[in-house]
């Protein structure tokens, strides 16, 4: 904590004991210790707030926390400073070598007058017109903010300026060492004296100072007083303001006016000196500073008021001290007398009453002086009094711990005890509340509602009204008369009508204890609790403040409000004052000069008729007086600090560009309060990061770790003790540029650059695909030509086929009608076998197969044949065959079946030599034959390889044939046989190939079986021949369906 | 006027999920009207008033306290004004402050019978006291100790310290108090401290004008209350009172027995302080009376007597912000 005062500091101030005392303390600031032997010449605060101390080894600029030096090695035009003045735009020093130094806030500029007979600068005054001048002892003013400071000099020689102050823009008032003048500054750079006052006593005039009335003046002489210079209409009237308390002891040095209007005076050998003056500007009263001369020493060269009331005092040669008003002191403390322990307190507009652990002490309520006291054991019990009632200005009430309550008639000080029970709990009174005549008493076994006019007592517990608890902490009655009393319970009970209500605090099995109740000026109702802090009663909720919120602690002991809209709390060691309306909490301990062992007593508080706050604690009585609060309320100024960058320092400017990257920034600032700086709190956000504004807290530097690209604005706020907050936030812009690939712009070239790109590309291959085009095309010309050629070639060759074909097709055709020749004609089968059909489907255009068929000797001889292959070859082999059977059944005679096959078989062997090793055919035949006796319808068969169907009576019989080819093979040395059967009438008879069995077909693509033959044959035998044919045709194209047909197919059947 | 033999008056009281606020960290409670605790030399007999001759006592402090502590004994020693004589005063009381893991967490030492391991923890400081005259009537003081030697307890948001009172030898009863302060010269109660017991042994006032009571605060959990006494024998009522009970009696018992009683909770009493009162006789006054008072819920465990909750449940914080001031 910067500023530490205690308790020993405070001082009270008096002068021949007249008038009321002013209570101020010397603040303890530890870094002032560097200047404890300076000497101080000047003092002066610029706009930022920052305070600059001015000493003959350097220059000092201090911010509440720390002092930075400044000497000639940061351009200052000298190390002596002598003068000072704070202008809007920076502030202007005067040094002893004649040079001036002007700093703008950020830097130092030297003003170096160009004249040979420089002087020490002695004051520097701002014009009517806002000019800058400043004055030297040897009697130049210049305007040192001019290009070129020209001095301007008085018409006469030999007067110095030791203090001036205008009064218009060109006149002004001049303190020399012999006196004051009026003087004008003419053209030709020379100064003219309009009048050398005589009122004003002939020495050294050490300080001319304005007023904030313009008109006025305060001018003071080393030792003849102080006057005040009234400049109105062109006149100027000089009358003494110490008339009547006679000019101040001591060598004045300075005079300062601080915002009250109190004039303060620095002197050599007497010290500190305030003046009150009255309203006609005469002084009333002189509070001297003389008497602790351990906190302020008797020689003070400058005295000067900054903006938050702190009278800085510049002593010669020892130092800085600061003296605040003191809002609060102590009363009582170290009087064993009177005792010391306040635990309860009454006040009226007359007295004020404090119970102590001796006694009842009795004090006026205008200057505190003690009027009475009535010790515990006399008048009063031997019981500690705890708790006090002021009904009117004629009845006190007093509560003990143990001897009940008792009534004190302020007009005898007669003491009486009022009996309320007989219990030993029910005496020890905790606190009293009243209103009118009736008195409400709180106890360790409950409260009692006592009339005090007859007497009438009702008691509440626990059973008897249903209070939560029987300890009773604390009753108040508020303003509409509704008397709340507070017990170690989660609820707080309210009297209103006789019936008790209790309002729940918190839910659960958890327990508040409520130790005190205060009502707000807005009527709200307050709890102070032990361990969680503040309540408020709000329509539909309890709001709760404790520690988080900045409450000085939890345990929280009394409670009362003020007039000004706070609400304090006295806590063990400190006090908490919380703002009714926006709950910001001020911590009251050091600043009241209060340590840890302060104790506050339970509801040893009160607000007296005008505004005073009172705390009773184990130390004594703690009076805070509002009127002593600085009236403006100034919140700090704040200001950036610094902005580290990387861990470099960048110059402080509005707005801070980075190239791209990622940065680590550190900002530093502070709130400039010289009132209580370890109590500003700060606020921040860094717009573009921060979502909302930070925590408050103290701290006063932040860090972000990686900020990248971006905009950013940092923007700080600061408050008070008081909760009072900068109007506008300190704030700084960056900017980190992003990089190269990630700028909108690249991103726009980019994105030119790929269309254009894309475009290109599309050209080429545009062109490509046109190029590619063009070839393919005389590709496809030249394909198409050599096409077209091949394509009349293979016309040509097809035309050359085709005749071909049709020469082929011819030739077959021709050698079907031969061959048709060679076979007998339909006539004769139709004669030999009238009941007949004959399906005779030729695979190509001549066939293999032939049926054969004649008649001899009343036998009709007839044979289905199969020649080996189909189309010419088998046609040939027909022919072969048909020749053989005419010449071996026409010619020779042969019936006999077995004997036919056997001239047959030796026919082919022969035609075809089929026995020479060089024989080109192994062609063969393959056929039934058939022989029926017309008369007898006997039927004789052979076969080779072909069988003969014979169904009669429904009966199939399938006549095998022999396994013997027509022709040449292994079994050719074997016989054919005959079988004969008798046939009947009806009986059908079948000879066929085995063409239609062979033919593939069907569902599955398969042959049609001789099974399935058999079956179709049997199937349709009692059909009519014809109807036979038909159907076996359908069937057989049925099977077909798309597939080739697969050899020669021939069936007779016949009927006998 | 009759006088009484002492006795042990031991009254049992069952509550389910009980807990009683203390608003100071004296032991008696000033509202309690309870002048003092008693404990009786080992060599007495049970019949005087005391059936194991000890009595145990915790202490919590509060997390946020990191200050030194110290618990302060009245009148420690058995002999003078206020302590109780069979015949010449012999008696020595040992006190033991123990601090530690398992001070508290140890089932033995929650028990009511100082049996098994209820001296758990780590001794901190012990001292036998006899008949003493420096302390007669006058304060001793532990300490300091440092709370975090102390058992952690999360439930109770805080550090729990034992303090044990053992008759050794004799069988003179010795009345005493205790302080938890944080001053060693005086009576400073530690902010947000808390003492509690689950056998709580006490001297009844010798006035039959007196009452004196006990809160336990009854949260909504508590189903019913279990008052059992022993060896009352006569010596005025028990009642309890509350928003819905005025002054219902508790049976009591005679020589040496046991009576038990339980009382059901009404929803009216759920989450409010109930008073238990001990009414003296008014028709003869019985001096030196004794009382005990075990807390047990229905499983037989022993529930703390009193608890104060600590903390609260704020209903809600407001968010503080700056706001500049508008000129």
């Amino acid at each position: 904590m910067l500023y530490k005062i205690s308790v020993a500091a405070f001082i009270i101030f008096s002068f021949a004991g007249k008038g009321k005392s002013h209570e101020y303390s010397v603040n303890d600031i530890p870094v002032m210790q560097k200047l404890s032997g300076s000497y101080i010449y000047t003092f002066a605060q610029d706009s930022g707030g920052y305070f600059w101390i001015g000493t003959s080894d350097g220059l000092f600029r201090f911010d509440g926390q720390g002092l930075q030096q400044y000497t000639v090695a940061d351009s200052l035009a000298d190390n002596f400073i002598t003068c000072s003045r704070a202008v809007k735009n920076g502030i202007w020093f005067g040094h002893i070598n004649g040079g001036l130094t002007f700093f703008d806030g950020k830097k130092f500029k030297k003003v170096i007058p160009a004249t040979n007979n420089k002087g020490s600068i002695t004051s520097i005054a701002v014009s009517g017109d806002g000019t800058v001048w400043a004055g030297d002892y040897n009697g130049a003013l210049f305007k040192p903010g001019a290009k070129n400071p020209e001095s301007f000099r008085f018409s006469q020689p030999g007067i110095s300026i030791n203090s001036f102050s205008f009064v218009s823009d060109s006149i002004f008032l001049c303190g020399s060492l012999d006196g004051l003048r009026l003087c004008k500054i003419s053209s030709h750079n020379t100064i003219e004296v309009l009048e050398h006052f005589e009122s004003v006593p002939r020495e050294r005039i050490q300080s001319v100072i304005g007023h904030k009335n313009p008109h006025i003046h305060y001018v003071a002489t080393a030792n003849s007083g102080i006057f005040m210079v009234q400049t109105e209409k062109k006149q100027a009237k000089v009358s003494r303001i110490d008339s009547k308390s006679g000019p101040l002891p001591g060598d004045i040095q300075c005079i300062a006016e601080d915002r009250r209007g109190n004039l303060w005076a620095a002197t050599f050998g007497k010290g500190l000196f305030k003046l009150i003056l009255s309203e006609s500007g005469q002084v009333d009263e002189v509070v001297s500073f003389e008497h602790n001369k351990e906190q302020l020493p008797e020689n003070i060269k400058f005295v000067f008021c900054d903006r938050d009331e702190n009278i800085w005092a510049g002593a010669y040669g020892q130092g800085v001290f600061c003296l605040a008003a003191q809002t609060f002191s102590v009363r009582l403390a170290h009087n064993s007398a009177y005792g010391q322990n306040v635990k309860c307190i009454a006040a009226d507009s007359l007295y004020l009453w404090a119970g102590t652990e001796k006694g009842l002490l009795k004090m006026s309520a205008k200057d505190h002086a003690v009027l009475g006291f009535f010790a515990s054991g006399q008048k009063l019990p031997e019981a500690e009094i705890s708790a006090l009632w002021l009904k009117n200005k004629y009845e006190l009430w007093v509560g003990t711990n143990g001897s009940g309550i008792y009534k004190i008639n302020l007009i005898d000080n007669s003491v009486q005890n009022f009996s309320i029970h007989d219990g030993m709990l029910e005496n020890m009174v905790t606190c009293l509340a009243g209103s009118d005549s009736i008195l409400w008493v709180g106890t360790k076994k409950g409260a009692c509602r006592v009339n005090t006019r007859n007497k009438q007592k009702k008691w509440y517990t626990i059973h008897e009204g249903g209070l939560p608890h029987n300890s009773v902490r604390h009753i108040y009655i508020d303003s509409g008369k509704k008397v709340w009393i507070a017990t170690p319970s989660n609820s707080i009970a309210v009297v209103a009508a006789g019936r008790v209500k209790k309002t729940t605090i918190s839910s659960g099995a958890s327990i508040v204890t409520i130790e005190s109740v205060a009502e707000d000026i807005s009527g709200n109702i307050w709890l102070a609790s032990g361990g969680q802090g503040l309540f408020l009663l709000q329509n539909d909720s309890v709001l709760n403040l404790s520690a988080k919120e900045g409450l000085y602690s939890d345990y929280c002991y009394s409670l009362a409000s003020d007039k000004q809209g706070y609400i304090w709390v006295g806590h063990r060691g400190g006090l908490s004052r919380v703002n009714s309306t926006g709950f910001s909490i001020k911590a009251v301990s050091k600043y009241a000069g209060l340590d840890d062992e302060a104790e506050f007593n339970p509801n040893a508080i009160l607000c007296d008729n005008s505004g005073k706050m009172w705390f009773g604690f184990n130390k004594g009585l703690l009076a805070y007086d509002p009127a002593l609060e600085n009236v403006l309320f100034l919140p700090p100024l704040v200001h950036l600090t610094s902005v580290n960058v990387n861990n470099q320092e960048f110059e402080l400017q509005e707005k801070i560009k980075l190239y791209p990257g990622r940065y680590k920034i550190r900002f530093g600032f502070i709130g400039i309060s010289l009132k209580d700086p370890g109590s500003v709190r700060y606020q921040y956000r860094l717009k573009g990061y921060d979502i909302d504004w930070s925590d408050i807290s103290a701290t006063n530097s932040v860090t972000y770790p990686a900020l990248t690209e971006g905009k950013y604005v940092f923007e700080v706020n600061a408050s008070s003790s008081d909760g009072i907050v900068t109007p506008k936030p300190a704030r700084v812009e960056i900017i980190v540029k992003a990089p190269v690939w990630k700028s909108p712009w690249l991103y726009i070239i980019a994105f030119a650059v790929l269309a254009l790109a894309i475009l290109f590309y599309n050209k080429k291959l545009q062109q490509k695909h046109i190029l590619e085009k063009h070839i393919l095309e005389e590709k496809v010309q030249e394909r198409t030509l050599e096409i077209q050629r091949q394509k009349d070639e293979i016309e040509m060759q097809r035309d050359l086929i085709k005749k071909k074909n049709t020469d082929i097709t011819d030739s077959l055709k021709y050698a079907r009608k031969i061959q048709s020749s060679i076979i007998p004609p339909d006539e004769l089968l139709e004669k030999l076998l009238p009941d007949h059909f004959l399906v005779n489907k030729p695979k190509d255009i001549v066939s293999g197969d032939f049926c054969w068929y004649t008649q001899l000797n009343e036998k009709t001889i007839v044979t289905v044949a199969d020649c080996t292959g189909h189309g010419v070859p088998g046609a040939m082999m027909s022919i072969l065959g048909l020749n053989a059977l005419n010449e071996i059944v026409i010619n020779y005679g042969i019936t006999e079946p077995s004997r036919v096959l056997e001239f047959l078989r030796l026919k082919v062997i022969t035609s075809l030599s089929q026995h020479s090793k060089d024989s080109p055919s192994f062609d063969g035949i393959n056929l039934g034959l058939c022989v029926i006796d017309q008369q007898t319808l006997m039927v004789q068969f052979s076969g080779a390889i072909n069988n003969m169907v014979h169904i009669q009576d429904g009966k199939l019989n399938v006549i095998k044939a022999d396994r013997i080819p027509i022709g040449v093979s292994d079994l050719e040395h074997k016989s054919f046989s005959d079988i004969g059967f008798q046939g009947k009438k009806g009986d059908v008879l079948y000879l066929f190939t085995d063409g239609f069995q062979d033919q593939f077909g069907g569902k599955n693509d398969k042959k049609f079986s001789s099974k399935r033959f058999l079956n179709t044959l049997f199937g349709l035998h009692k059909e009519p021949l014809l109807k036979q044919k038909a159907e076996l045709e359908k069937i057989l194209s049925e099977w077909m369906g798309g597939n080739e047909q697969t050899d020669d197919i021939t069936i007779l059947g016949f009927r006998l | 006027m009759s006088y009484k033999v002492p006795y042990r008056i031991i009254i049992i009281c069952t509550f389910f999920c009980l807990q009683q606020k203390i608003y100071s960290q004296a032991v008696p409670a000033v509202d309690e009207n309870i002048p003092f605790l008693v404990t009786f030399g080992g060599e007495s007999l049970t019949s005087w008033g005391d059936d194991d001759f000890c009595q145990v006592f915790f202490f919590l402090i509060p997390l946020d306290h990191t200050k030194p502590f110290y618990i302060r004994v009245y009148d420690p020693d058995t002999d003078g004004a206020y302590d109780e004589n069979k015949g010449e005063f012999n008696t020595s009381v040992n006190f033991s402050v123990y601090g530690g893991s398992g001070c508290w967490s140890n089932d033995d030492a929650k028990a009511t019978d100082p049996v098994g391991n209820f001296k758990s923890g780590i001794l901190m400081a012990t001292k036998t006291f006899d008949n003493s005259p420096e302390y007669d009537k006058n304060w001793f003081t532990f300490g300091p100790f440092n709370p975090l030697e102390g058992e952690f307890v999360e439930k109770f948001g805080g550090r729990v310290f034992k303090i044990i009172a053992q008759g050794l030898k004799g069988d003179d009863g010795n009345l005493y108090r205790y302080f938890l302060s944080t001053s060693p010269t005086e009576n400073k109660e530690v902010e947000g401290g808390n003492v509690f017991t689950y056998e709580y042994t006490f001297r009844l006032a010798n006035d039959q004008k007196h009452i004196s009571q006990i809160y336990p605060f009854v949260d909504d959990k508590t189903i019913s209350i279990q008052v059992s006494n022993f060896d009352w024998d006569n010596d005025g009522a028990i009642r309890i009172i509350s928003v819905a009970k005025n002054g219902v009696l508790c049976d009591v018992s005679g020589e040496d027995k046991w009576v038990r009683r339980e009382f059901p909770i009404l929803e009216e009493e759920k989450n409010t302080t109930i008073e238990l009162q001990f009414v003296k006789n008014q028709a003869s006054l019985v001096k030196n009376n004794n009382v005990a008072i075990v807390v047990r819920n229905q499983y037989g465990e022993t529930l703390p007597f009193y608890v104060i909750p600590i903390g609260g449940i704020p209903v809600y914080t407001p968010k503080i912000r700056m706001e500049g001031i508008k000129r």
